[in-house]
């Protein structure tokens, strides 16, 4: 089983210090776990570092993935890309970026065909990239990263433009990915309450450094919704005893 | 589950469909570009039936000595050139438009054609020689190293912080303004019967052809092509975004410095031959990307053959435009090109791009 902890990770723009000693408990497959914090928290910027996108101090530590660090599956947040390509080539791209071969083979094929499928996005297959709305462009998206079989995926905001339906969608279908398959998922988001409902675990980012990680209702808590996001808000269990978080106002 | 099985087969079907009307397309451009070759052939000031043609390429020895001669010495350099010119600075602009992220990039726009032509415009001008030479080839070596030099200066630009595929666009039409700036100092201090040459040799004209140069036009391609080949993926994958591709372990500074020492060779070595031939390498990978997509496997052959059909076509039009006189074919692709280059700017909402 893949097994994923941060050790003091760090980065920087241009001297500016943007991740500061990121360290956190170790993940196992299996497990999602929301990445959440304010904007410009630094929350792309861990999933780059972990990614290896960017350098920096610290270390990611990944035991037990098949493919080492190209089993780290990344899916950034600017996915604007106008490439005269349809969604089903610039998925069976993605695949073939680990067997350089310009042979094509029917389960490559047959691979993309149950990835889209499963994402509901088969009738876009040999629509344009440059013709998709900002939704389908994030499902076309995912699509691409889960071609490539990760056994850690880093998705940043992938439901940032998704229709209420797509994101619940989407969150369910990471899950049961994570549970039945034993991926790994970190998903930056911003929704608490589908973090509190989708995710196993949660990293609060705030400021570069990570100020709580844990299982998500011992993390996600009044005083840390305070302390990070300067709101007055009480988490309450609904009928079926989830936890709710329900804001009052800012502080 | 039936359904689905039966949805899937039909997607796998659909893309195979696809790839076979691409082969296809590819099939139809090779054809035209061997019709337009012998066409080219044909034509010239001493006209000849094209089945006389096609009969001294296949048997020179049988042919009159007449047609011999002008189809092997004159005519056949001139047309493969044009073909292999065209092919090559469309591959040129098709990568660097790849690379870059940039429709309009082109080895014209980015200053290589400029930089050849004022290092051309120092040897016709002044005889002066960069490398120590025999005089033949001083221009053409003149205006491959100058080519080289604004290659180098976007490269080592390009590797500041934070300046991204936009701002090295926008240093290429810098550079291109001030190398015209400078070419038109040559002239400036130039004779008259040098300026005419200056003149003549930044029109571009395939009348410079010849074998051994068509010979290095070739090799050029012949040595770069399999380096594309080898990263067809990785390239088509940089259209998807840096981040994307970085995230599939492409290395995507070090594919883009590599691609553009490669295509700088595409460009500079065709411009030092033949003079200053625009708006091919910017033509030339938009109708081969519009035609076929931008998948590598399909969209890198399809930029060789729009590339030299397009400029072969230019050859032929060029001969025919003034009966018994042949046209700088510069001039011809230039009047073909802007309009299409105009077509580009202001057709970017139709997903030309």
């Amino acid at each position: 089983m893949v097994k994923l902890r941060l050790e003091r990770l760090g980065a920087s723009y241009g001297g500016r210090k943007v991740l500061i000693d990121v360290s956190t408990p170790t993940f196992c497959g299996g497990e999602v776990v929301a990445v959440v914090g304010p904007n410009a928290a630094g929350k792309s910027t861990l999933f780059k570092r972990i990614a290896g996108l960017i350098d920096g101090p610290g270390r990611v530590v990944l035991d037990g993935a098949r493919k080492g660090y190209g089993s780290i599956g990344y899916m950034p947040q600017d996915i604007s890309a106008n490439a005269r390509m349809t969604v089903y080539e610039s998925v069976l791209l993605t695949r073939k970026q680990q067997a350089p071969t310009w042979m094509v083979h029917d389960k490559d094929l047959a691979k993309i065909d149950t990835i889209l499928a499963s994402l509901g996005i088969i009738e876009l297959a040999f629509r344009q990239l440059s013709e998709l709305s900002g939704g389908q462009r994030q499902l076309v998206s995912i699509a691409q990263t889960l071609a490539r079989e990760p056994e850690v995926m880093l998705m940043d905001e992938p439901t940032s433009a998704l229709d209420l339906h797509r994101q619940i969608q989407v969150l369910d279908f990471m899950r049961k990915q994570a549970h039945e398959r034993g991926l790994l998922v970190f998903i930056a988001i911003h929704d608490l309450n589908q973090a509190l409902h989708f995710t196993d675990q949660v990293v609060v980012i705030a400021g570069g450094t990570a100020r709580a990680s844990g299982p998500s209702c011992n993390v996600i808590t009044e005083q840390i919704l305070r302390e990070v996001y300067q709101i007055d808000a009480r988490i309450e269990r609904c009928s079926q005893g989830i936890a709710h978080v329900i804001v009052d106002g800012v502080v | 589950m039936n359904s689905s099985h039966v949805a899937r087969v039909g997607q796998q079907a659909i893309y195979r469909t696809l790839v076979r009307r691409k082969r296809s397309l590819l099939s139809v451009l090779a054809v035209l570009l061997l019709l337009s070759l012998l066409l080219d052939l044909a034509l010239g000031p001493a006209s000849y039936r094209l089945e006389d043609v096609i009969g001294a390429l296949l048997h020179p020895s049988s042919a009159p000595d007449q047609l011999r001669v002008v189809l092997w010495e004159i005519r056949l350099p001139v047309a493969l050139m044009a073909a292999t010119v065209g092919a090559a600075l469309s591959l040129a602009g098709a990568q660097m438009q790849t690379i870059l992220n940039n429709p309009l990039a082109s080895p014209f726009t980015l200053g290589v054609s400029a930089a050849a032509s004022f290092g051309a415009a120092l040897g016709l001008a002044f005889g002066l020689k960069l490398f120590p030479t025999a005089t033949e080839y001083m221009v053409p070596l003149n205006a491959f190293a100058m080519a080289m030099v604004s290659v180098l200066i976007i490269h080592l630009l390009s590797l500041r912080r934070g300046v991204g595929t936009e701002t090295i666009v926008l240093l290429g039409i810098a550079l291109v303004f001030v190398f015209n700036a400078l070419l038109a100092l040559v002239q400036y201090f130039a004779s008259e019967q040098a300026v005419a040459a200056v003149v003549f040799w930044t029109m571009g004209s395939l009348t410079k052809a010849t074998w051994p140069k068509l010979a290095v036009t070739c090799l050029v391609i012949a040595l770069t092509l399999p380096l594309f080949v080898r990263r067809a993926w990785a390239l088509t994958a940089l259209r998807l975004g840096d981040d994307k591709a970085a995230s599939f372990g492409i290395n995507v500074a070090r594919l883009r410095w590599q691609t553009l020492v490669l295509v700088s060779l595409l460009a500079a070595i065709p411009v030092a031959f033949v003079g200053s031939i625009g708006f091919v390498g910017l033509v030339g990978p938009h109708i081969a990307r519009m035609l076929i997509g931008e998948d590598q496997r399909f969209f890198l052959p399809a930029s060789l053959l729009t590339g030299a059909l397009v400029l072969s076509v230019s050859s032929v039009v060029s001969k025919t435009l003034i009966p018994g006189s042949i046209f700088p074919i510069g001039v011809v692709t230039a009047l073909i090109g802007v309009p299409f280059f105009i077509s580009l700017i202001l057709g970017s909402r139709r997903n030309i791009w």
